[in-house]
C-alpha cells in the first residue's frame, strides 16, 4: 500500500516537474487575438485561407494544453506546439447557431455554448448533442462555471443555473444480441450476410454508437431492432456503446462474431472453383492435343496451359470482385479513396513518459509493421478497453525495470491539405494515462 | 486454331535456357532476402497469437481458413523459416533444382500468408507467389546449376557425348511470361480501380497528398508540398499503371515502364511507409533478355555517343547498385558479399573479351571429358567453344588444349582456366596436379 503510495507521490511530482516545463500556451490576448505565447514572445495563431475564425469571443484550455476558440464563424482548435487557429469540422453535422461560449467539461468534451442551443462536444471525433434545457430560450448570451459546479447561462428567458454535470443519465440502457448462436467460447456465430441485430433499450436523451474492433470512428446505430450489417466474413468483433446527452459513454458492450464465409468462399467451392476450371483446360488442351501431335511434350505443354489459363482467370475474377483475404488472388482497389482541398490525414503517436520527464516514442503490441497496423493497435488503448492502458504500464515496468515508464499518451498528428501542400493543424491527444500526465505532454 | 497458335507463341515459343536460369539465381535471391526480411514479422505475429495478449490478430486469409491451419507456434515459424531458406539457397545455387525451388516457395508463400493473417494484408508478394507457383515447372536448372553442372560430368565419366547443349526450350518461357502478365494485371488493375472506383478526380493532387501527408518520410515533405507538383506525380502514376499491361505486346516499351514502376515504388517508399515493396518490382526482371545484355552493354560502351556510353554504365549499375545497396542496407549480412566477387568478376570478364576462347578435348579419355564438362557448366559468361579432337591419328591427350585458326595449340593449365572462369578459382590448385 505503502509503494503504491509512493509511487503515485513520484509520479504527481514527475508530472508536475514536467507540466512546468510546457514552453507554450495559446491565449487569447486583450485585442481578442489568439495567440502562441512561448519564450520568444506572442505570436498571433494564423488561420488556413477560407477557414478564417471572424471574431474570437472566448477560449478555454484543457489539460493537455489543446485551446477550444468560440468564434464566430465556428468552433476553433489550437495546440501549443502548433502555429495554426483551425476551424473543427465536426462528425454528423454543424451544432446549430454561432459560437458565443466554451467551458470545459471533462472527459475529453467541452461544452459549446452557440446563440440557438447548448451543445456537448466530443473533443476526438467532435461529435456533438444539443442539450434540451427548458429553463433556456434563444437567443442564448452567456456561459459561466460558478464556483460551487453549477453553469450561469443567461438566455432571453433570464438567467438560469443549471448542473450540467448532473445531467447524465443515471442508469446506462443494455443492449441484447437477437440474432446467432452463442458459442461455448463466447463467440457468437453468424450466417454469411446476416445482419447481426440488436435490441437496444432506450432511455431519454440516450443514443447508441457502434465502432467496428480496430477502428476509432464511431457510427449512429439506430432502429428497433437496430442492425449492424458486417463489414467482412470470419472472425471480428464489434463495440456498441450507449451516449447520454452530455456525451458520457457507458462501458463498452463488445461483441466477438464468427461470421461464415459464403458459399463461394467454402472448401468445397474453393477446391471446386479451382479444380474445375483446371480439369476443363485439361480436357480441353489434351484434346487439342490428340488432334495435332501426340507427343509427351504435347501433353506437357497442355497441362501447363491448363493451369497458366486458369491462373490467370483467377487472377483477373479477384481483380474484378476484389477481397483482399483472398490472398494471393486480391483485387487492387488500394489507394482509392479521394481527398479534396483542406481534408484531414492522420498520424498517431504513442509516446511513454519516463521518470525524468522526457517522451519516448513507442510501439503499442502488435503494432510493429506500419502505420495502419498500429492504429488498429492502439485502439483498445484509446478505448481502454479492460484497463488496457494500466496494464500495459505495469507489463512494461515489470518487464523493462532499467527503462521505467510514468505515463503514455497517444498523440494524434493532424496535417490540412492545402494549395501549397500539407499543414500541420493542431494535434489531438487521444488519451493520456494517468491523466495527470496530459499536463507533462509537450 | 488462330487463338491457339497466339497462345502457344505467347507461353510456348522457345526461349533461351540461360534466361530462365538467370531468373530463378535472382527470384531465388530475392526469397532468400524475403525470408530473412519476413522471419520478425512471423515470430513476432505467432509469438503474440500464442501468447493470447491484447493486441494480437489473428484474422486469416480466406486460403489459411479454408485449409484449417492455425497460427504457428514460434517454434514452428522458426523452423519453417530455416527449412525455406536452405531450400531457396539450393534452388539458388541449382541443386535439386525444381524440387529445392517449390519447397522455398510453398514455405514463403505459408509464411506470407500467416503474415498476412496476423496483420493488413498487402500486396507486395502477390506477383512473387504466382512466380514461385509456376517457376519449378519449368526447366530452371537446366543452365547455371549444379544440378547441370553434376549431369554433365557424370555424363562424361560415363562416355556419353559432353558437346552439343540445347540453347532453347520451348519450355523455357513460360515462367517468364507469367510473371510478365501477373505484374500487367496488378498494375492495369491499380490504375483501373482509381479510375472506376475514386473517378478521374484521383489526380486532383490532394489525394496522394493526402497519403504522403500521413507519413514523416524524408522525401514527404518535399514531394508532398504543393499541389501542381502532386497533380503531376498522380497523372504520371495513372498512366505508368494503366500503360503497364501494353508491355506484353510491346516488349521495347519496358525501356520506358520498367523504370518508370521502379521510380513509382521508390518514391512511395520515401513518401509512405510502404517499405521498399522489392518483391514486387524486383520482378520486373522478367522483361528483361538476359542473354542479350553483355552484348548490348559491350556494344553500348563502345559507341561513340557519349550518351549511349553513360546508357550503357548506368543501366546494368544502377539497378545493381539501387538493389546492392537495398539488401545489404536493410537485410543481409556484410560477409554475404563474397558471393557477388566472383559473380561481379564473372560479369566483367563477360563483358571484357569479344571472341570465344576455343579449346579442345579428348573424348576418348576420361579426364578429358570430364574436364569439359566441368568448363562448360561453369561458362556462364559463355567465354568458351569446345572442340572435340577425336581424329584417329592424333595422339591423346588428358586435359584441354587451345584450339586457334592455325590449329591445335598448348595445353591449357588450371590457373589459365580459373583466371577465365572465376567460379572456378578455389579449385585451381587442386586441379592443376590433374592437370600437369
Amino acid at each position: 500500500m505503502l509503494c503504491v503510495l509512493l509511487a503515485y507521490v513520484g509520479l504527481f511530482a514527475a508530472a508536475l516537474t514536467v507540466a512546468s516545463e510546457r514552453s507554450a500556451s495559446v491565449e487569447l490576448d486583450a485585442r481578442g487575438v489568439v495567440v502562441r505565447r512561448s519564450e520568444d514572445g506572442a505570436h498571433p495563431l494564423r488561420a488556413l485561407a477560407g477557414r478564417e475564425p471572424g471574431e474570437v469571443v472566448d477560449l478555454v484550455r484543457d489539460e493537455t494544453g489543446a485551446a477550444y476558440v468560440a468564434a464566430h464563424n465556428g468552433l476553433f482548435l489550437a495546440s501549443p506546439d502548433c502555429e495554426v487557429l483551425d476551424r473543427v469540422d465536426f462528425d454528423f453535422g454543424e451544432p446549430p447557431g454561432v459560437p458565443i461560449a466554451v467551458a470545459i467539461a471533462g472527459e475529453q468534451r467541452i461544452w459549446l455554448l452557440t446563440d440557438r442551443a447548448l451543445c456537448a462536444v466530443e473533443t476526438r471525433q467532435f461529435l456533438w448533442s444539443e442539450l434540451q434545457l427548458p429553463s433556456l430560450e434563444p437567443p442564448l448570451r452567456s456561459l459561466r462555471k460558478l464556483d460551487n459546479g453549477p453553469y450561469e447561462i443567461e438566455s432571453s428567458a433570464g438567467v438560469a443555473q443549471v448542473d450540467l454535470d448532473g445531467l447524465g443519465v443515471a442508469h446506462w440502457p443494455s443492449a441484447r444480441v437477437l440474432n446467432g448462436e452463442l458459442r461455448p467460447d463466447g463467440v457468437r456465430a453468424l450466417a454469411f450476410g446476416e445482419k447481426l441485430t440488436l435490441e437496444l433499450s432506450t432511455v431519454a436523451g440516450v443514443r447508441w454508437m457502434w465502432r467496428e474492433a480496430g477502428r476509432f470512428r464511431w457510427l449512429p446505430l439506430d432502429g428497433k431492432p437496430a442492425h449492424i450489417d458486417l463489414p467482412r466474413p470470419g472472425r471480428q468483433a464489434v463495440s456498441v456503446v450507449a451516449l447520454d446527452s452530455t456525451l458520457r459513454a457507458s462501458p463498452e458492450q463488445r461483441i466477438e462474431l464468427d461470421v461464415a464465409f459464403p458459399p463461394t468462399l467454402s472448401k468445397q467451392a474453393l477446391v471446386g472453383g479451382i479444380a474445375a476450371p483446371l480439369l476443363a483446360f485439361v480436357l480441353l488442351a489434351a484434346t487439342l492435343a490428340r488432334r495435332r501431335e501426340r507427343t509427351l511434350r504435347a501433353g506437357w505443354r497442355g497441362l501447363l496451359s491448363a493451369l497458366l489459363g486458369c491462373l490467370l482467370g483467377l487472377q483477373l475474377l479477384a481483380a474484378l470482385f476484389p477481397h483482399s483475404k483472398g490472398w494471393p488472388f486480391v483485387g487492387f482497389t488500394m489507394y482509392t479513396r479521394v481527398s479534396e482541398r483542406d481534408s484531414l490525414s492522420y498520424r498517431h503517436e504513442f509516446l511513454g513518459l519516463t521518470p525524468d520527464g522526457r517522451w519516448r516514442a513507442l510501439t503499442p503490441p502488435g503494432g510493429a509493421f506500419g502505420k495502419y497496423e498500429t492504429e488498429r493497435a492502439l485502439q483498445p488503448f484509446i478505448h481502454d478497453a479492460d484497463g488496457r492502458r494500466e496494464r500495459f504500464l505495469r507489463e512494461w515496468n515489470a518487464s523493462r525495470p532499467a527503462e521505467r515508464l510514468v505515463g503514455i499518451a497517444d498523440l494524434c498528428r493532424r496535417r490540412r491539405l492545402t494549395p501549397d501542400g500539407p499543414v500541420d493543424v493542431p494535434r489531438i491527444v487521444m488519451f493520456a494515462h494517468p491523466p495527470e500526465v496530459a499536463h507533462a505532454l509537450p | 486454331m488462330r487463338f491457339l497458335e497466339l497462345w502457344r507463341a505467347f507461353w510456348f515459343r522457345p526461349a533461351p535456357l540461360s534466361r530462365l536460369a538467370v531468373f530463378r539465381v535472382l527470384v531465388m535471391a530475392l526469397v532468400c532476402v524475403e525470408f530473412i526480411a519476413y522471419e520478425p514479422m512471423l515470430i513476432a505475429g505467432s509469438e503474440l497469437a500464442h501468447a493470447r495478449v491484447e493486441g494480437a490478430f489473428w484474422n486469416p486469409v480466406f486460403a489459411v481458413s479454408a485449409l484449417g491451419l492455425d497460427p504457428p507456434t514460434p517454434e514452428f515459424a522458426r523452423s519453417v523459416v530455416v527449412f525455406g531458406l536452405a531450400a531457396a539457397l539450393c534452388a539458388l545455387v541449382g541443386l535439386a533444382t525444381n524440387v529445392s525451388c517449390a519447397m522455398a516457395g510453398g514455405a514463403l508463400v505459408y509464411c506470407a500468408a500467416m503474415v498476412y493473417s496476423f496483420e493488413k494484408v498487402h500486396h507486395d508478394k502477390v506477383a512473387l507467389a504466382f512466380t514461385l507457383a509456376v517457376l519449378p515447372l519449368a526447366p530452371i536448372g537446366a543452365r547455371w546449376s549444379l544440378d547441370c553442372a553434376l549431369g554433365r560430368v557424370l555424363r562424361a565419366w560415363r562416355n556419353d557425348s559432353v558437346a552439343g547443349r540445347p540453347e532453347l526450350s520451348e519450355f523455357a518461357r513460360f515462367p517468364l511470361r507469367f510473371t510478365q502478365a501477373t505484374l500487367a494485371l496488378g498494375y492495369g488493375a491499380a490504375g483501373v480501380s482509381k479510375l472506376v472506383v475514386a473517378g478521374p478526380q484521383w489526380a486532383n493532387g490532394y489525394t496522394l497528398m493526402s497519403f504522403l501527408a500521413e507519413f514523416d518520410q524524408p522525401w514527404s515533405r518535399w514531394i508532398g508540398g504543393d499541389v501542381v507538383r502532386m497533380t503531376v506525380f498522380s497523372v504520371f502514376a495513372l498512366a505508368v499503371q494503366l500503360a503497364f499491361p501494353a508491355l506484353l505486346f510491346w516488349p521495347r516499351l519496358a525501356w520506358g515502364l520498367v523504370p518508370a514502376v521502379v521510380v513509382n515504388h521508390i518514391v512511395n517508399w520515401m513518401t509512405l511507409d510502404t517499405g521498399p515493396y522489392a518483391s514486387l518490382w524486383f520482378l520486373t526482371i522478367a522483361f528483361v533478355p538476359f542473354e542479350r545484355v553483355p552484348g548490348w552493354v559491350r556494344e553500348t560502351l563502345c559507341s561513340a555517343s557519349w550518351l549511349r556510353r553513360a546508357l550503357g554504365l548506368l543501366v546494368p549499375l544502377a539497378p545493381t547498385a539501387l538493389m546492392t545497396w537495398l539488401w545489404f542496407a536493410h537485410y543481409l549480412p556484410a560477409w554475404v558479399a563474397i558471393v557477388f566477387v566472383p559473380l561481379g568478376a564473372t560479369a566483367l570478364l563477360a563483358l571484357s573479351r569479344t571472341t570465344r576462347l576455343r579449346l579442345g578435348f579428348d573424348p576418348r579419355r576420361r579426364r578429358s571429358r570430364v574436364l569439359a564438362a566441368v568448363v562448360e557448366s561453369m561458362d556462364w559468361s559463355d567465354r568458351f567453344e569446345l572442340v572435340a579432337l577425336a581424329s584417329p591419328e592424333r595422339a591423346t591427350f588428358d586435359g584441354l588444349v587451345r584450339v586457334t585458326g592455325a590449329g591445335v595449340g598448348e595445353r591449357v593449365g588450371a590457373l589459365a582456366l580459373a583466371r577465365e572462369l572465376p567460379l572456378l578459382a578455389p579449385w585451381a590448385r587442386l586441379w592443376r596436379a590433374q592437370v600437369a
